[in-house]
């Protein structure tokens, strides 16, 4: 019954989505509901053909789990991206700082793999949570630049980046639980995949939320500055922001 | 430990996420109000010295101290420190304001220099830093000092400067307001 209502939620929101034309905007956010209608239907079809203790059933959940999760670091670029590219300085800025943090979780998660657990299962839980981590961390990295340079987010992406966002960040705590109380709890598994399900049908319903009214407009691009006035303002703006702190700094001597 | 580590970097990450969701539904402001708007990014509390510098006069002191009771001298004194406090925090407006228009030029530009962005970060942190222990110190003394005098100029200054970079920006405003609050 949860599983069907799950299905029926992501079919759902996959639908909605194709119907106000979001592939032309997010494509990967359609390819990745895509891909979870898809996952959920190569599962059930291995569940039903090899059953849930086979090797395959559990190689074809990690490939996915990781498609799945890489398609969601790719989906928060693409918000960005979707958010900041009309401001062509910002945007070059803002895509290589991505990159760069992108970086430096995914070596701090190579790093942190070095002791690796014993089983395999812990390995990838563990891998699955620094994978979360790192959509978290350009999630709010992307969205802590939107807030500096004062650009608005349109309301659907909002709800599309809280469920991607919240869903990350249930996963995290999910599996820290899994990872400490594994040994302690008979039916931890079952807790475990409840809450990972609960999670994720919440992010559904915000992303249906999302795509409840109709996408707004395109904007016109603004009309940038040429680099001569950039040159030419920056400099002077610069100048007077340090006089004034050499100012206040003055008042303390 | 590292469980509770855990739990609490995710209610962390998930507060923060929400103030910066929430924080960014700005209002939306009208096409023709825009141009008017951008002028809000200039210096305006530095033009009241003259009246802070009035009720700042040592004369003034000198002439209180002598005719008035002493509870009314201390009254005085706490009044005063009021208004070079609330000075203070305009002079403090008046530096966001001209962060937002750095911003707004940043945001307009083909091409930022990443020194400069840096520096821009840089010079808004170390001013709230300052802000917030000038304050502290002018809560703790009685009399202010006369920077207070040449952070005005300087401010005032600063808004004849910047005249030019409003004229700049103003054409662009029209397409600028429906993608950025001002």
């Amino acid at each position: 019954m949860n599983w069907w209502l799950g299905f029926l939620l992501e079919v759902g929101v996959l639908c909605w989505a194709l119907r106000r034309g979001l592939a032309k905007r997010l494509p990967f956010f359609v390819g990745y509901l895509s891909l979870l209608v898809a996952n959920e239907i190569i599962m059930l079809g291995l569940y039903r053909t090899t059953g849930l203790n086979s090797r395959s059933y559990f190689y074809a959940w990690c490939l996915l789990q990781f498609l799945c999760i890489t398609l969601r670091a790719v989906l928060v670029y693409e918000i960005c991206q979707n958010i900041l590219s009309p401001f062509a300085g910002v945007w070059r800025l803002v895509s290589g700082l991505l990159f760069a943090i992108a970086s430096v979780l995914g070596a701090g998660i190579l790093i942190a793999a070095r002791g690796a657990p014993q089983y395999i299962t812990d390995a990838i839980v563990k891998e699955e949570q620094g994978l979360e981590l790192v959509v978290i961390g350009l999630l709010i990295a992307g969205l802590a630049f939107c807030r500096y340079y004062r650009v608005r987010v349109d309301g659907y992406l909002l709800w599309i980046a809280l469920g991607l966002g919240f869903h990350s960040i249930f996963q995290v705590a999910d599996n820290t639980f899994l990872q400490h109380w594994s040994s302690h709890w008979p039916r931890h598994f079952v807790i475990w995949e409840g809450l990972r399900h609960f999670s994720f049908d919440i992010a559904l319903i915000m992303w249906g939320i999302a795509l409840w009214k109709p996408l707004p407009a395109l904007r016109p691009a603004p009309a940038l500055l040429n680099r001569d006035e950039y040159e030419q303002l920056s400099p002077l703006v610069t100048s007077q922001l340090r006089k004034l702190n050499t100012r206040l700094l003055e008042m303390w001597k | 430990m590292t469980v509770v580590l855990m739990f609490m970097l995710a209610v962390a990450l998930l507060l923060t996420l929400l103030w910066l969701l929430l924080g960014n539904r700005g209002p939306k402001t009208d096409a023709a109000l825009a141009a008017l708007e951008i002028r809000k990014f200039l210096p305006v509390h530095c033009r009241h010295f003259p009246q802070v510098q009035h009720a700042l006069r040592s004369k003034d002191e000198e002439f209180i101290l002598r005719r008035a009771p002493r509870q009314l001298v201390k009254r005085w004194r706490a009044e005063r420190r009021q208004v070079v406090q609330l000075y203070i925090r305009g002079l403090a407006q008046d530096f966001r304001g001209l962060e937002q228009l750095a911003r707004l030029i940043a945001t307009l530009s083909p091409e930022l220099e990443k020194k400069q962005e840096w520096e821009w970060l840089w010079l808004g942190i170390q001013f709230r830093m300052l802000y917030h222990l000038t304050l502290l110190r002018f809560a703790l003394h009685t009399r202010p000092s006369d920077e207070l005098v040449r952070l005005t100029e300087l401010l005032t200054g600063l808004a004849a400067g910047l005249e030019h970079s409003i004229d700049l920006l103003t054409p662009r405003l029209p397409q600028m307001q429906t993608t950025t609050p001002l």
